[in-house]
C-alpha cells in the first residue's frame, strides 16, 4: 500500500512573483497595465520543483536530501497543503501532520497548559487526544511546575521542550519533518530521532528532510536526492549519500575575486585549494599521501590577530578532525598586519580514509572568537585501494569500518616475567 | 482511510469540507484571541462597554445638546447606542481579521488549516465582546429609560447574522490583499475613522432626506443599523435601504470570496 503517491509534481515562481513581494498595489496597477501592451515579454519562469514522481510506501522513513534551494523545502510545504503545486499532483493517504518548526501555534502571552491545546490542535491533533496525552505531554516536557505561568516567562530551552514534547505525542498516519533537529542541541536531537524512530516501529509512514547525514542514515533505508528541483536519485540511502556529495565533489581549488570574496572589511578569504607536496593541484589523494590545505587571504588591518581554522567532515557530516594555524607557536597570539597570507594545512598521510572529505574554512580572532566561515570551501577524495600493512598488520579479515584510519607507534618487546613489564 | 489529493486548484466543495474537518481549529484560535484579548488587562472586560459608552457620551453631547438633534422614536443615547453595538463588532473585525493573515505568519507558513479560519475565528472574540455591551445596552434600556424593546426583537439574531457575514467579508478581502500589498494596511485606520461619519451612528434614517435615504443603503452597515434600530426601539424599517444594503453585501460577499479564493494559493510563498 502506497502511503504517498507524487504524480509530476512541479511548482512555478514566475520572477514575476518574487518581484510581487516588495511591490505596492499602485506598482502591481502599472505592472499590469504595460504586461497588457507589450505581451510578449514575459519573464523567465523559475523552476522550485520540476516534474517530480516518486512513491512512498506505507510504513517507510523516506529521507530527502540536496542543496540549498533545491527544492526539498518546497516539496513538504506542498505535501502538507501549505502551498499549492503549479501542475501536478499528489495523493497522500492517511492523516497528516507537518513538523516544519518547533513551536508552531505557540503564543507568548498563553500558559503552557493553554499552549499545549492550542499548539496540539494547530498541528492536527484531537482535543480529546491531547486530554487523554495531556499528563505525558508535560512529564516529558518536564515543566510540570510552570504549567500556569505564561510562556513568555519560560525559558529558550523550556519552551523548545514543551513545543516538542506536543509535537512528540502527533499520532497522524504521515508525519512531514523538516530540519527540526537543527535548532537543538545534541540531547534534543537524540530525543528528536528516537521520536521518529519510535514512530517508524509502530508502521507509520515518514517524510524527513534534513543536511545531517548522519541522522538520515540512521533513519531511512530509501532516500530522494533533489537538485534543482528535480529528482537526482531515487533509492537506497548510501547510493543517495554518495550521490549528493558527487556534486560536491572535485572542488579542489576555488577562487574569489576580492570585490565578492567571503568575510568583512578587515579580512577576506581569496582563495582555498587542495595540493600536493609539490604544490601541484590535487583532486585525489592516495591514503599514503599527505594531503595539503592551502588557504590564501589578504588582511586590510593592523590590529586583529587572525587565524586560520579548518575543519573536515566525511560524507556522512560527521566532524573528523579541526585545526588551527597558531598551532603553530611563530603567530600565537601575533597580530596579522596588512597584506596578503597563506596558511598550509598539512594532513598527515595515513590518516584518512577512503572517502569524500569536505573542508570548511574557518577565520577565528583570538580575543573575539569565530568571525566567518566558508563551509564545504574544497572537497576532495581519499583513495585506499591497497592494504597498507602499516594499517591492517597481519589482520587478514575486513577491517572494521571507522571514522579515521590512522597509524600509530607501537612498541612490542619479549619481556622475562610480568615484573618487567610493569617496570 | 482518509484521501487527500492535492492538485493546483480546490473545488469550492472541498474547502467547505475542510471548513467542517478542521472546526476545532476555528474553535481554538477563537478561544486563543478572546484569552490573549483580556491578559494583562486590569480591567478587563469593562473596556467592551467603556468603549461605546464614551462614543454614546460624546455623540450625544455633540449632536443632542449642542446641535439639537431630536429623536422622535427612542432616548437619543439609545439610538446612537443600538448603532455602535453594529458599528464596534465590524470596526473589532475589520482592525483584527483583516489583519490576521500577516499577524499569524508564522502559523501560514509552517502549517495548513483552511486559511479563511483565521480572519473567521475572531468573529468569537469580537462576538464576546458584542454579548457584552448588548448585556449593557439592555440594563441602560430597562433600567435608566423604561425602554421596553418591540416585539420584531426576535428578528434581532437576524440582524446580527448580516452583520457578521458583512464583516467577515469586508475583513476577509482586507486580509487577502494586505499579504499581497501592505497598502491596504494603512487604510483601515482611515475607514474605522472616517467610516463612523458616513454610517447612521449619529443620526437616525428617518432624519435623513427621502432622496438621500437610499443612497445611504450602498454601505452596508446602514441597512443593517436600521434593522438593529427596527428590532431594538421600533424604529420604521426602510425597505428601500434594506434592500439596497442586502444587493451590496451579496456583491461583497461574492467578490471577497472569488479573491480571496485565488489568493490563498499562494499566501505562504507571498508572506
Amino acid at each position: 500500500m502506497k502511503a504517498i503517491t507524487v504524480e509530476n509534481l512541479s511548482k512555478v515562481y514566475s520572477v514575476a512573483t518574487a518581484q510581487d513581494q516588495g511591490m505596492n498595489f499602485r506598482e502591481m496597477l502599472t505592472a499590469q497595465a504595460s504586461s497588457f501592451f507589450k505581451k510578449g515579454l514575459t519573464q523567465e519562469p523559475f523552476y522550485a520543483l520540476k516534474d517530480v514522481s516518486f512513491e512512498v510506501e506505507q510504513g517507510e522513513v523516506l529521507g530527502i536530501i540536496g542543496k540549498n534551494g533545491s527544492g526539498k523545502s518546497t516539496l513538504l510545504k506542498i505535501l502538507s497543503r501549505i502551498t499549492a503545486p503549479t501542475s501536478g499532483r499528489a495523493i497522500v493517504r492517511g492523516r497528516v501532520a507537518s513538523l516544519l518548526e518547533v513551536g508552531t501555534g505557540f503564543h507568548a502571552e498563553l500558559t503552557g497548559r493553554e499552549n499545549i491545546f492550542m499548539s496540539g490542535i494547530i498541528l492536527g491533533m484531537k482535543r480529546w487526544e491531547i486530554n487523554k496525552h495531556f499528563d505525558e505531554i508535560v512529564s516529558f516536557a518536564g515543566v510540570e511546575k510552570f504549567l500556569d505561568v505564561p510562556v513568555k516567562k519560560y525559558s529558550s530551552g523550556m519552551r523548545l521542550r514543551l513545543a516538542f514534547s506536543v509535537a512528540a505525542h502527533l499520532q497522524p498516519e504521515i508525519l512531514l519533518v523538516d530540519e527540526v533537529l537543527a535548532v537543538g542541541d545534541y540531547e534534543f536531537e537524540k530525543k528528536c530521532l528516537n521520536t521518529i524512530k519510535k514512530f517508524n516501529k509502530e508502521g507509520r509512514t515518514a517524510l524527513f528532510v534534513s543536511h545531517s547525514m548522519v541522522a538520515i542514515q540512521r533513519l531511512c533505508k530509501k532516500c530522494l536526492v533533489l537538485s534543482k528541483g528535480e529528482i537526482d536519485y531515487f533509492g537506497n540511502i548510501s547510493t543517495a549519500i554518495g550521490k549528493y556529495f558527487g556534486e560536491n565533489v572535485n572542488i579542489s581549488e576555488r577562487t574569489w575575486l576580492e570585490h565578492d570574496a567571503p568575510g568583512d572589511n578587515e579580512i577576506k578569504i581569496l582563495k582555498v585549494r587542495m595540493e600536493d607536496n609539490d604544490g601541484k593541484l590535487k583532486k585525489n589523494f592516495y591514503y599514503q599521501e599527505s594531503v595539503n590545505v592551502v588557504v590564501s587571504y589578504k588582511v586590510y588591518s593592523n590590529q586583529e590577530m587572525f587565524s586560520v581554522m579548518l575543519s573536515f567532515y566525511n560524507e556522512e557530516g560527521v566532524l573528523l578532525f579541526v585545526s588551527i594555524d597558531t598551532g603553530n607557536k611563530q603567530w600565537r597570539r601575533f597580530p596579522r598586519k596588512q597584506g596578503y597570507y597563506s596558511s598550509t594545512c598539512m594532513v598527515p598521510a595515513c590518516l584518512l580514509k577512503a572517502g569524500n572529505v569536505s573542508v570548511s574554512v574557518h577565520i577565528v580572532t583570538t580575543d573575539r572568537g569565530p568571525r566567518f566561515e566558508v563551509n564545504d570551501a574544497v572537497v576532495f577524495s581519499v583513495i585506499d585501494n591497497v592494504l597498507v600493512p602499516a594499517v591492517v598488520g597481519d589482520w587478514n579479515w575486513t577491517w572494521p569500518n571507522t571514522a579515521i584510519k590512522p597509524v600509530f607507534n607501537w612498541s612490542v618487546r619479549f619481556v622475562k616475567d610480568i615484573d618487567e613489564a610493569e617496570r | 482511510m482518509q484521501e487527500t489529493i492535492i492538485t493546483s486548484r480546490k473545488s469550492w466543495k472541498e474547502l467547505a469540507q475542510e471548513l467542517w474537518e478542521y472546526k476545532e481549529v476555528f474553535l481554538f484560535l477563537g478561544w486563543r484571541d478572546i484569552l490573549v484579548h483580556y491578559k494583562q488587562t486590569s480591567i478587563g472586560i469593562a473596556w467592551v462597554i467603556l468603549r461605546p459608552l464614551l462614543t454614546v457620551a460624546i455623540f450625544t453631547i455633540i449632536f443632542s445638546r449642542i446641535a439639537g438633534i431630536e429623536s422622535s422614536v427612542a432616548p437619543y443615547p439609545l439610538i446612537v447606542f443600538s448603532a455602535m453595538l453594529a458599528w464596534q463588532f465590524f470596526v473589532d473585525m475589520l482592525v483584527y481579521a483583516s489583519n490576521s493573515f500577516l499577524a499569524n505568519e508564522q502559523l501560514v507558513s509552517k502549517v495548513y488549516f483552511p486559511r479563511i479560519i483565521l480572519p473567521a475565528s475572531r468573529i468569537l472574540c469580537s462576538g464576546v465582546d458584542f454579548v457584552v455591551a448588548l448585556v449593557f445596552y439592555f440594563a441602560l434600556s430597562l433600567l435608566r429609560y423604561q425602554f421596553i424593546p418591540p416585539k420584531q426583537i426576535i428578528l434581532f439574531p437576524l440582524f446580527f447574522a448580516w452583520l457578521v457575514v458583512v464583516s467577515l467579508s469586508v475583513s476577509l478581502l482586507f486580509a487577502s490583499l494586505i499579504v499581497k500589498y501592505r497598502d491596504f494596511r494603512h487604510i483601515i485606520p482611515f475607514v474605522s475613522q472616517l467610516g463612523l461619519y458616513c454610517t447612521s451612528v449619529g443620526f437616525s434614517l428617518s432624519m435623513v432626506p427621502k432622496k438621500l435615504i437610499m443612497l445611504l443603503g450602498l454601505n452596508p452597515l446602514v441597512g443593517i443599523i436600521n434593522g438593529f434600530r427596527w428590532t431594538l426601539l421600533g424604529e420604521p424599517l426602510q425597505i428601500g435601504t434594506i434592500i439596497v444594503s442586502f444587493c451590496v453585501t451579496c456583491i461583497l460577499t461574492v467578490i471577497s470570496l472569488w479573491y480571496f479564493k485565488i489568493a490563498q494559493d499562494t499566501f505562504a510563498d507571498v508572506l
